[in-house]
């Protein structure tokens, strides 16, 4: 077998071995009767190139290319260090595409390849355009949304409302993110409180009107840890509700949510007062069931009684999670990632400029490596070693930079 | 300079491996000493160069055709002697086998009267 960790130690016993060639050569000119000067001139010319002669004979073992490349990255390091405003400015102007592109990629990434972070995600719809729809009263609305959970197309429909609400009863008062849901809301997701329960599903959700559920950051924060959370009181905008559940840090829906209620059968007695017309429906589709005909039976149920919403065609809109999330900011998203390409784009052409101008004043110095017997791709390859050594070094920096801030 | 051992190295292998092996059958030895005896017994003819004779003797050694071995030489050198194995032996009689066989099969070309002769 042919271990790479073994190279340093051939390489040496091959140096040894020329040596060792050499030096018998020497000696036998002195036995003829040449100098000591001439043997040993004559004994290194008749070996010709040493230094070939190992990288042939390293060829053998199938290790020169290793040899190479550290001898190549290590030159290209003393090159870089000796030429540091050279380095600097083309590590500082690759970092800058470099970052540019990832910080954008990252935002890409989460808003419009990740699917939401719930099980079976492609089910996952929103229903809107239902709410927007002028009713008479809060109860109106409710019938209608209530008319929608026993459909044929979705699984079932949850219905929530985000708003901030003051937080007494632990430590500081603080205005915290709330979010009021129905009692399935976490069944449509999918997810399962950390300790503790859920809201309690029952027909008359009043039962556990006052129960209330908190993100464990806002646990860790007040309460130390998850378990400490259960049981405690809080004060949500004056009103007492008492913690029976923790979700789990990675369950951020509605968006970073810290506490959530149950939203009351009687609109009327909604926290969130202020925002009571604009709550958001969110639905789990029933297996093998696709958008197109879940919304054909929203608009037919919403163009009935209760709802006669007029225009229904037009007003009811299905919309799967992660097209939601997308939605807005696709263009500009999209956007984005093509300037930050552009920008990587003119980094690397100011980066091949800079090189450019270098490689005219390294003319000299290739010429002699060539005489020295370096072959062509060798030197090409030494060249992109350097490259690769400024690419690494922008992409590095830029690693550096993320950790820091 | 690259191209010219690689020239040299093309020109003799295969025929480099026999003169090798050959003299190492004679006894142990290490590569000076072998460039030499081939050297000697072509009759200062065959001069094989650095170039060629290392990555031969390496690619020899690593095909476990010949052992290598350090010895301390007289003058408290260290020596790197090359030896001939058992299937060395064994590659060395297909060697000259194929080797003669391919002189005679250039010897006939060259002389054909004499071939049918014998």
């Amino acid at each position: 077998m042919n271990r790479w960790w073994n190279w340093r130690k051939r390489d040496e016993e091959l140096e040894k071995e020329i040596q060792h060639h050499l030096r018998m050569a020497e000696e036998e000119r002195v036995e003829r009767g040449a100098s000591a000067r001439d043997a040993r001139v004559g004994a290194q010319r008749e070996f010709g190139n040493a230094g070939l002669v190992k990288e042939l004979a390293r060829d053998v073992w199938g290790w020169r290319w290793l040899k190479d490349l550290a001898e190549d990255l290590g030159y290209g390091v003393r090159t870089l260090r000796k030429n540091k405003g050279f380095a600097a400015v083309a590590i500082v102007t690759l970092s800058l595409g470099i970052g540019a592109n990832t910080a954008i990629f990252s935002v890409a990434n989460t808003l419009l390849l990740k699917a939401p972070p719930f099980p079976d995600p492609d089910r996952l719809v929103y229903i809107w355009g239902v709410s927007a729809v002028g009713f008479k009263t809060e109860q109106e609305r409710l019938e209608l949304v209530q008319s929608m959970q026993h459909t044929r197309t979705l699984e079932q429909v949850a219905v929530f409302d985000t708003g901030w609400v003051n937080l007494a009863g632990a430590g500081e008062p603080e205005r915290i993110a709330a979010a009021e849901a129905s009692a399935n809301l976490f069944a449509v997701l999918g997810v399962g409180p950390l300790q503790g329960r859920t809201f309690l599903e029952s027909g008359n959700r009043s039962g556990d009107s006052s129960a209330a559920l908190i993100s464990e950051r806002l646990a860790a924060n007040k309460f130390g840890s998850a378990s400490d959370g259960i049981g405690r009181i809080l004060k949500l905008n004056g009103n007492a509700f008492t913690v029976v559940g923790v979700m789990p840090a990675e369950f951020d829906f509605p968006g970073k949510t810290d506490v959530w209620v149950p939203l009351p059968s009687d609109f009327a007695a909604r926290l969130m007062k202020e925002n009571a017309l604009f709550f958001s429906q969110i639905a789990r589709l029933r297996t093998g069931i696709t958008v197109a005909q879940a919304r054909a039976e929203l608009v037919a149920i919403a163009s009935q009684p209760p709802g006669n919403v007029r225009d229904a065609e037009s007003a009811v809109q299905v919309v799967t999670m992660q097209e939601a999330t997308a939605r807005d900011h696709r263009r500009g998203i999209l956007l984005l990632v093509a300037a930050a390409g552009f920008v990587l784009l003119i980094a690397c052409a100011d980066v091949a400029n800079l090189l450019l101008a270098r490689a005219a004043g390294r003319r000299k110095e290739m010429a002699l490596r060539a005489a020295l017997g370096a072959a062509r791709g060798r030197l090409i390859r030494q060249t992109f070693a350097e490259s690769l050594l400024l690419a690494a070094a922008g992409g590095m920096a830029v690693c550096l930079f993320r950790s820091g801030v | 300079m690259g191209e010219r051992y690689k020239n040299r190295m093309e020109l003799l292998q295969g025929t480099l491996d026999l003169l090798i092996l050959q003299t190492l059958m004679w006894g142990p030895s290490h590569g000076y000493g072998v460039a030499q005896a081939i050297r000697a017994n072509s009759g200062e003819l065959l001069q094989v160069d650095a170039g060629s004779l290392y990555p031969a003797l390496h690619r020899l050694e690593k095909q476990k055709w010949i052992g290598a071995e350090w010895k301390v030489s007289e003058n408290k050198q260290d020596v790197k002697v090359y030896k001939l194995t058992a299937a060395g032996r064994k590659r060395l009689t297909e060697e000259r086998t194929r080797w003669e066989r391919i002189t005679d099969a250039i010897g006939g070309v060259l002389n054909p009267a004499a071939r049918k002769e014998s």
